[in-house]
């Protein structure tokens, strides 16, 4: 009897291993597979540019890995591997170059941080000076992160201290501060305003700074990638997702 | 206590197995303590931002936990005398918050709490608040996260309990509130015990629901693990310190609470 009732639960834990090595395979069948590290801003636009290159390499696959820039080098410098870095800002690039991670990067985009604010904008944000006012929900990046760095620098600009509501941990949590409607205004890049679409209006930074973004292949494998976004064709997926190409 | 169960003679295998088991739960605490940096640990513990964040975490945690507690107890009761039905669909609506991931957590407190959420949006429009942001929202977001640890540890409690007490209080004319604060509650303290301090320790280590329902604000709703997983992008010494000396503490808080609250795992 006993033998019987474990019949039914051992089968399913086998179906479901079953399942999940299997959509695990499904994405590295064909071709090789490379491992990108890109920031957090580039997540949208690593979508077209993986389809191509699997298109150029009969198949391969790209596995993206995205978070803010310095938590990528945080994670080269603990041992993960992967075949191509790309950061937000050059700063945390060198970082990497100097620690031996990356070497050789090249600047494949650039970004420029706008406001964000919800559409229609609702606290009737015109400028920086929103931000240096205590008492008003707006959001920057912590400074721990490129993001961050970037807005201090253009708040710091205008001889103003900012006055966030709350520090978000990356690029993306910021954007969703205001796409959520918890903050009426966030300081976010250029390209990530754009892929809220409708949910946030933009409002231009009268000489913004424009952050750079260097690619560094890390192995054999990854400088195919790095031609790709310099390419002609990569080119043009960046610039359709918003992104200034040098 | 010693164990009082007679030792028994497990397969090889089976301790082999057992002693790999451990090797995976202990072996990355290990390795934190040969990556910190010993020499400096107090100066970075005692820096300001660490400080803030651990007097924040301490607080809030303790807070959540003695919410969890009022509110817990007595939905652990509920569920262990069946008064709501079906009782299997709301204890497994109990746990839910414990297999989801915390980010969807957060985001569903937003979605409720938020400036715009359900209820948030009269909190905003009647009184011109909006938890978000604040220290409250850390309390609130770890009191969902945490909670359920605490109720599953008392529902099973008060069903191994002896009623016999029970019986007699009512028997000798007691109410039923009465009976309950001074007659049940006593008798399972020791659940109530190590299901505070499970829930305790789930809120301490809070990390997705805080930062997406809390956001990110120092010495306001930066909890212990938020300033370590920013301070690990900028400066890996100071995490790993902030995070040894929480590791430090809660094995402080087990052994002091084991002899008078955990009888169970003393």
């Amino acid at each position: 009897m006993k033998r019987r009732r474990l019949f039914g639960p051992v089968l399913v834990i086998a179906a479901i291993v079953g399942l999940s090595v299997s959509m695990t395979a499904c994405g590295s069948d064909d071709g090789q597979s490379i491992r990108v590290m890109a920031a957090a801003s580039l997540v949208d636009v690593m979508d077209p540019l993986s389809d191509a290159y699997g298109q150029q390499h009969d198949g391969a696959s790209v596995e993206v890995d995205a978070a803010a820039s310095s938590a990528l080098v945080q994670r080269l410098k603990s041992g993960a591997k992967a075949d191509v870095l790309i950061t937000a800002d050059t700063a945390t690039m060198d970082q990497a170059v100097a620690d031996g991670l990356a070497a050789d990067p090249v600047v494949v985009a650039t970004n420029k941080l706008v406001i964000a604010v919800p559409k229609g904008n609702p606290a009737g944000v015109t400028g920086l000076d929103f931000f240096t006012t205590a008492g008003n929900r707006s959001v920057i990046c912590a400074s721990e992160v490129p993001c961050g760095r970037a807005a201090e620098k253009a708040i710091d600009a205008t001889g103003g201290t900012p006055q966030p509501i709350s520090r978000a941990v990356d690029v993306r949590a910021a954007l969703g501060s205001v796409t959520s409607g918890e903050a009426d205004a966030a300081l976010v890049y250029q390209t990530d305003a754009a892929s809220a679409g409708d949910q946030v209006d933009i409002i231009e930074i009268p000489n913004a700074p424009v952050n750079e973004y260097p690619a560094a292949a890390l192995t054999d494998d990854g400088k195919d990638f790095v031609n790709l976004l310099t390419s002609q064709e990569g080119k043009q997926i960046l610039q359709d997702a918003g992104f200034g190409t040098p | 206590m010693t164990d009082s169960r007679p030792a028994t003679r497990l397969p090889v295998a089976v301790s082999g197995v057992g002693v790999l088991g451990l090797a995976v739960l202990i072996a990355p605490l290990i390795a934190l303590a040969w990556a910190a940096p010993w020499s400096r640990i107090w100066e970075l513990l005692t820096a300001k931002p660490a400080m803030q964040a651990l007097g924040l975490s301490l607080g809030a945690a303790t807070l959540a936990t003695l919410c969890a507690i009022v509110l817990g107890v007595p939905l652990a009761a509920v569920l262990a005398s069946g008064a709501i039905r079906p009782t299997r669909l709301v204890r497994l609506l109990v746990v839910v918050p414990m297999v989801m991931p915390p980010v969807v957590i957060g985001t569903a407190l937003l979605t409720l709490l938020g400036r715009r959420g359900l209820v948030g949006q009269y909190l905003d429009a009647w009184f011109d608040w909006t938890p978000t942001y604040t220290f409250s929202a850390v309390v609130i977001a770890q009191l969902v996260v945490a909670m359920p640890f605490l109720v599953v540890s008392v529902e099973a409690a008060l069903r191994a309990r002896n009623i016999d007490a029970e019986e007699a209080a009512y028997t000798l004319g007691a109410g039923r509130f009465t009976t309950f604060r001074l007659v049940t509650v006593p008798e399972i303290r020791a659940g109530i015990g190590a299901g505070a301090i499970m829930c305790f320790a789930r809120a301490l280590g809070e990390f997705g629901a805080t930062v997406t329902f809390a956001g990110n604000v120092q010495g306001v709703t930066q909890t212990m693990p938020l300033a370590i997983y920013l301070s690990l992008q900028r400066d890996d010494q100071s995490a790993i310190a902030m995070a040894i000396g929480l590791v430090i503490l809660s094995v402080l808080i087990l052994i002091g609470m084991r002899g008078r609250w955990l009888p169970a795992l003393s």
